[in-house]
């Protein structure tokens, strides 16, 4: 392949001189995609084009122009995250985060959300170590909008930081550590206790992003208005505007808005070395996990290092997809569920992770009955299986040496990761993320032909090198996950090493003053949004074959790619209707078919893809099965090739078929220590009850199925009469077409899809409760029965009347639960249905000691809502926000696709997104609140809770639903 | 005698040798039972200082002193005692650490029969984690004998923690334990015992770049240069970019005035780190021992690109070309054709004007905190008097007068 870097015309632009760096902005970089090559289109594509402008106080502007959908991404990226924090002082840069979406001078409280939300667009932040984002993607006539918002927050934050938005913003951040680390299985191995193995004493990456709870208790308002006067300055700062604006306008419009806001002190880069361990360094902890986990970490290189590409090639060899010798070893010798590797990388250093979840492998037999020497003897069992793990990591390791590396290796390694690169450029939020990173970590002109260009070079000898220099013999930080046992009361929690440590006042803090933009305009006032542009709808085609194919399909020619969808309709439903416990076939089916064909093996057939970076995904579920196929647009016709064999030769091999069932049924075991996932099926168990809709698989059905359960499911259910098939890719319709002429021997079978006469209804508000042991946090889902999909119809205008209620950031129950009386780290509620008639439901995961206060909480939205029916102000902004938000609705190729399937799966009409804009604008309050008394029923509701009975039950039982029905996972 | 009388004798020593058997017996059951009943008291320190007396006593006696029983009994007794919170118990022994740790050694020295082997292994990683926590505190206390002493026992556990608890449990190992006992050395200033250790670790590729900037300095101490460089050299083979190594080399190079080397070093280091400011202006200064004066310019002015307000860098670089324009002052000083004389002044006039900006800048910068800090200042303000009597420039010429006047 010619070099790509040949297809563009780059211009580096020296510095200006400081004198006239103080007058005016200036251009520092401009790439433009060089129109008059004559390279295959797919090569352009690799390069997004941008201009760099910097600002005089510092700001760093980046512009990329994509005209293909009407929307912008907005983001502000500044250089700071928790490296910049200190011991004792962790978790400023998230907790600021939270604090920046509270209002500035020009800007109320939850106002950002609104003004956002209502322009139909998305926002949100992240924090990482190394930086934290800010953005938000919305109708490209919002643009000077959304610089006018991220403008207030940089330059007239302060004043609005106060003490009462501070404590409510402390109790949301520890509800969020607690639902999204403490309750999440294995979270902690990765958040704290590895960092705490691997980084030195003191070195900023030990501490965990979200911070450590005692020093967010410890933080003062004073605290985090420092970190922020320090840090969040415009001369640390990345302004990235992506999508479908003028350059021009940007850098007039980001001058106006930024020029004014003063720099911070110095940011000076951050210099301190990778890691080296002399030794392994051992972490071990007892968590609410079933399988147990080694994580084996050996400390490589940074971001962009000159090792890092062969490093992220070495680490997909050795352990990613079925040909690496990690899967062998551990999966296909059935030691281990999953075990896999992965490189990554921040600014200061880089992580080589080995995983393994192993099987439990518990002798029970051999357990004593007493139970203190019980959970003594298990632990001991599993220390060695623990030991046994890490030494046939070592060994494996040792294998990989000796077999050394293959060109085939190397080439299947390269052509992943190609396809990964190209899948990167999709959307504007993704390109602008990537532009901002370039600047902020690497300082220099980068690109995505840069990034290709860097993984083509690396050589089998680079490979060899790297693994010689950061993995043979080397030493790792090495965690052990235990599961925890019944006797162990303590709960999981994150401990803070740094606990006693003298917290020492950092000198880059003081005398630092707040001082504001003056401007010579308004900036009280909003600016207008200009014209809308119409969304572009994509223009599709339909095909049916003869054997009852439906097709449908749009060329997309943003990225070289191909994505295919087959919807095989059926799923668990064909079985499971006239036997619920048939329910999980279709995804055992579903996962067989991936196992290679009566041609390849399953690692020939993983080892094909590869070559060629695509991937044919199938899934099962309730209501269907589905194959996913992704594909380079020049591999097509190889990876076609390889769909005809997976669908019309599946291999159904015995002994793959044993390592599945068993992968499946400890993948079971395993969801029960998953507090959402007990929630999830527990909840619909609930509201639909024992039909094929609420039942779940067990251990004890899925042990029973077959192999011949699984082939007769294929027969007899892979049938084009009841699929279709979405294409959305760079390829016209006739090419396509004719590629896929192998579809038409697609033998037709016919099957009959049962009818679904509906549910049991509820007859009385009743709670439920599971236990969970020792959770910090109770997931609470609440709901009732609700209709089926209906484009036009109560469905859709029923998510309409739903918007206020729960559909968005700032609706009732999250301003109510999060912001007001901080309860949860976010509540939503909503509407889901398919073909089949679904539920409306209210979800949270809330803090264990405000779990009836919760409910007590929902309950008075719920009965409010329906009672005193929507606000015109609610019907107004939701008519606003749902309305815009249809420019953001078709840009990525999965958006494009789900949009098609959607038509053909339903048989909508072409103009069903008109038809719901005209509902969406005529529809009246009456009508809205009509609905609302209808599908929302308080007084007859499921109400389930998971979380630590020993300590919500007896409150839980004074709510006034009567006795608290307890009830578990088979 | 009558042989009634020696059959008595006989019999009384006999039944005092039993006695005295019996007795050493007792006490190691005395201890142990004092040590089972710290599981129930309330009063530790009673039951400790039992069982230490009758443990002591057992251990003193050659009768028991083999006693794996005896040995198990006394490690659990003093790591109970090192363990404790309370200081009335853990003063029964400030080293009870030290006499436990080396008890459970003996228990599996002595446990032929593997009576007390299960259990002791359970114990004895304990007992080593801790020596070695009090070996490290001792080194920080600057005790190298106690330090020394501890890691040497810690280190003595290692093939007895048979289940490596010692490793996955604390990451404590043999290597490590030979690390400290080189740092420990070095501290005490035990050069051949260092060496000893450093060597040891050398020679397993103990993954530490710090060991070969140790050894370096070690035999920097001993005044062999030669031998500190090869270790430097050595470990920079290994550790390509880390930065002490390389600190170490530079600083050895320096005092041999070796700057070809030294610049050459200073490149590769830019080739690793392009954006460290500081790497650009050693490599001008050492251009400017050389007289490179160009590539001197070149560097300085890399360095303040990178970091605006480098005081030295802009100092430097305003002498670089202050100089430059003195040198080419004084060589004009002997033309004596007009014509010729004034191309020769514009020129040394340029290189004054260039030197401008650089002093002001240095003498706005300069954070004036140490004693070189304020030789530079006094330095600039002479530098930039000549300046501006050269230029003309009355006002700032007396705004300097002021400031030296000040002084």
């Amino acid at each position: 392949m010619k070099k790509i870097s040949s297809l563009i015309l780059f211009i580096l632009l020296s510095i200006f001189s400081q004198q006239s760096m103080a007058q005016q902005s200036t251009l520092l970089e401009k790439v433009v995609p060089n129109l008059s090559a004559t390279e295959p289109s797919s090569n352009q594509k690799l390069v997004i084009p941008y201009e760099k402008w910097k600002l005089p106080n510092g700001l760093t502007l980046i512009i990329h122009e994509d005209h293909s959908d009407p929307i912008v991404d907005v983001r502000v990226t500044y250089h700071v995250g928790s490296a910049r924090e200190s011991i004792g002082k962790s978790g400023f840069a998230h907790f600021f985060e939270h604090m920046m979406f509270e209002g500035s001078d020009h800007l109320k409280d939850k106002e950002h959300f609104k003004i956002v939300s209502k322009a139909g667009g998305t926002m949100n932040g992240n924090t990482e170590r190394d930086v934290t984002n800010y953005f938000e993607t919305v109708p490209s006539n919002y643009l000077e909008v959304a610089l006018w918002l991220e403008a207030d927050r940089m330059g007239f934050l302060l004043d609005s930081v106060t003490k009462a938005k501070f404590e409510i913003q402390r109790e949301t951040v520890k509800n969020e550590k607690g639902q999204n680390v403490e309750n999440q299985p294995y979270a902690l191995a990765f958040e704290e206790v590895l960092n705490q193995a691997l980084y030195p004493y003191g070195h900023p990456y030990s501490w965990p992003v979200i911070g450590y709870t005692d020093d967010l208790n410890r933080v003062t308002v004073d605290d985090l208005k420092s970190f922020f006067l320090r840090w969040y300055g415009p001369n640390n700062a990345v302004l990235t505007v992506s999508g479908d604006v003028n350059s021009k306008d940007v850098l007039a419009m980001t001058e106006k808005y930024f020029g004014s806001i003063p720099s911070c002190p110095e940011v000076k880069k951050l210099r301190i070395p990778a890691p080296i361990l002399a030794n392994d360094q051992y972490a071990n902890y007892n968590d609410n996990i079933y399988l147990p986990l080694t994580l084996m970490v050996y400390p490589t290189v940074p971001s962009y290092h000159r090792d890092e590409a062969a490093l992220d090639l070495l680490a997909s060899m050795m352990g990613e997809g079925n040909n690496s010798i990690f899967y062998k070893n551990f999966v296909k010798n059935e030691k281990a569920i999953q075990a896999g590797i992965n490189h990554s990388t921040s600014e200061l250093a880089g992580e080589f992770q080995v995983l393994v979840f192993a099987y439990p492998d518990i002798s029970y037999a051999d357990l004593p009955q007493d139970k203190e020497e019980m959970n003594r003897k298990m632990h001991e069992m599993i220390a060695k299986n623990f030991e046994e793990t890490e030494k046939k990591i070592h060994e494996t390791i040792d294998e990989f040496e000796k077999t050394g590396i293959t060109d085939e290796a190397l080439q299947r390694v390269k052509a992943n990761k190609e396809s990964q690169i190209v899948d990167q450029g999709t959307s504007v939020f993704e390109k602008g993320m990537m532009l901002a990173m370039w600047h902020t970590i690497l300082g220099k002109p980068y690109n995505l032909n840069d990034e290709y260009d860097r993984y083509d070079k690396v050589t089998k000898d680079d490979v060899v090198r790297v693994f010689n220099k950061y993995i043979k013999d080397k030493h790792a930080a090495i965690v052990n996950v235990y599961p925890k046992n019944s006797e162990q009361k303590d709960s999981v929690k994150s401990v803070n090493p740094y606990a006693n440590a003298k917290i020492v006042d950092n000198p880059e803090y003081a005398g630092l003053k707040y001082v504001k933009a003056k401007d010579n305009f308004d900036r009280s006032k909003q600016p207008v949004e200009s014209t809308p542009k119409v969304p572009v709808v994509p223009q599709y085609y339909t095909h049916d074959l003869k054997n009852g194919l439906k097709i449908i399909g749009t060329q997309d020619s943003e990225s070289p790619k191909v994505v295919l969808l087959i919807t095989i309709n059926g799923g668990d439903l064909v079985v499971g209707a006239a036997d619920p416990k048939k329910v999980g076939l279709a995804e055992l089916t579903a996962s067989m078919m991936g196992e290679g064909t009566q041609t390849y093996t399953t690692e020939q057939l993983s080892a094909e893809l590869e070559k060629l970076g695509s991937s044919i995904a199938f899934s099962g579920g309730a209501e269907n099965s589905s194959i996913v196929v992704s594909s380079l647009s020049k591999n097509l016709d190889a990876t076609l090739k390889l769909l005809e064999d997976e669908l019309f030769h599946p291999r159904f091999d015995a002994t793959d078929f044993k390592r599945i069932k068993k992968q499946s049924m400890e993948s079971l075991e395993n969801d029960k220590k998953v507090a959402q996932s007990v929630a999830n099926k527990l909840y619909r168990n609930l509201m639909f009850g024992n039909t094929v809709f609420g039942s779940y698989t067990t251990y004890k059905n899925m042990k029973k199925f077959t192999l011949d359960d699984v082939k007769n499911y294929f027969q007899m259910y892979y049938s084009p009469t009841v699929s279709n098939l979405v294409i959305v890719g760079d390829i016209k319709e006739n090419d396509i077409m004719a590629k896929l002429d192998f579809l038409n021997k697609w033998p037709a079978k016919e099957v009959k899809l049962p009818e679904f006469t509906g549910y049991a209804p509820i007859q009385h508000t009743q709670i439920y409760l599971s236990h969970k042991d020792d959770a910090a946090q109770s997931i609470i889902m609440i709901g009732n029965p609700g209709m089926a999909y209906d484009p036009t119809g109560d469905y859709f205008k029923s998510n309409v009347m739903n918007y206020s209620l729960g559909g968005s950031f700032s609706s009732r129950l999250n301003l109510n639960l999060r912001e007001d009386k901080a309860y949860t780290y976010g509540i939503r509620s909503g509407f889901g249905a398919s073909k089949y008639p679904g539920s409306f439901t209210v979800s949270a995961s809330v803090r264990r000691t405000a779990t009836d206060s919760s409910i007590t909480e929902i309950m008075k939205e719920l009965t409010n809502f329906r009672n005193g029916g929507l606000k015109e102000d609610e019907i107004a902004f939701t008519r606003s926000s749902l309305l815009n938000s249809e420019a953001l609705r078709y840009e990525s190729p999965f958006q494009k696709a789900g949009f098609l399937s959607r038509i053909i799966q339903y048989n909508l009409p072409k103009d069903y997104n008109a038809a719901q804009a005209k509902i969406l604008k005529e529809i009246s309050k009456n009508e809205l609140d009509e609905l609302s008394k209808k599908y929302i029923t308080p007084d007859k509701m499921v109400i389930l809770v998971v979380g630590n009975k020993y300590l919500i039950k007896d409150k839980l039982e004074k709510l006034g639903y009567g006795k608290v029905k307890e009830v578990d996972l088979d | 005698m009558k042989l009634s009388a020696i059959k008595k004798i006989l019999l009384i020593v006999c039944l005092l040798s039993t006695h005295t058997g019996y007795s050493q017996n007792f006490n190691v059951q005395s201890a142990a039972d004092s040590y089972k009943n710290l599981r129930e008291t309330k009063n530790r320190l009673k039951e400790l200082t039992d069982a230490k007396k009758y443990i002591d006593l057992a251990a003193a006696n050659e009768q028991t002193a083999n006693d794996p029983k005896m040995w198990i009994y006394r490690g659990k007794i003093y790591l109970e005692i090192d363990q404790d919170t309370t200081e009335a118990v853990k003063s029964l022994d400030p080293d009870a650490i030290e006499k436990s740790a080396i008890s459970f050694i003996n228990c599996m020295k002595t446990d032929t029969k593997n009576n007390f082997t299960d259990e002791c292994k359970s114990k004895i990683w304990v007992a080593g984690a801790r020596i070695n926590n009090k070996a490290i505190a001792a080194l920080n206390k600057a005790d190298y004998d106690k330090a020394t002493r501890y890691f040497s026992i810690a280190l003595e556990i290692i093939p007895f923690d048979k289940d490596n608890n010692l490793k996955r449990n604390t990451s404590i190992t043999a290597d490590l334990i030979t690390y400290n006992l080189s740092k420990t050395a070095i501290r005490a200033k035990d050069y051949s015992k260092a060496k000893g250790y450093l060597q040891k670790l050398i020679d397993i590729k103990y993954n530490d770049p710090m060991l070969y900037v140790n050894m370096s300095r070690v035999y920097l101490e001993e005044k062999d240069t030669t031998k500190a460089l090869s270790y430097v050299e050595q470990g920079r083979k290994i550790f390509e970019e880390n930065t002490s190594l390389l600190a170490e080399e530079i600083k050895i190079y320096s005092a041999q005035g070796r700057f070809d080397v030294l610049i050459d070093k200073f490149t590769e280091a830019i080739n690793i780190d392009p954006d460290k400011e500081f790497l650009y202006y050693n490599r001008a200064s050492l251009y400017q021992v050389i007289k490179n004066n160009e590539k001197a310019e070149s560097d300085y002015k890399k360095a303040i690109d990178l970091k605006s307000e480098y005081f030295e860098a802009n100092y430097y670089l305003g002498v670089l070309y202050f100089n430059q324009g003195a040198d080419l002052a004084n060589s004009a000083k002997n033309i004596k054709n007009n014509d010729e004389f004034e191309t020769a002044k514009k020129k040394y006039d340029e290189k004054f004007k260039q030197a401008e900006p650089y002093l002001e800048k240095a003498l706005d910068i300069n954070p004036k905190k140490t004693e070189e800090d304020q030789r530079l200042y006094k330095a600039n303000l002479n530098s930039l008097k000549q300046l501006y009597a050269r230029t003309g420039e009355m006002d700032k010429y007396n705004k300097i007068k002021g400031l030296q006047e000040q002084r």
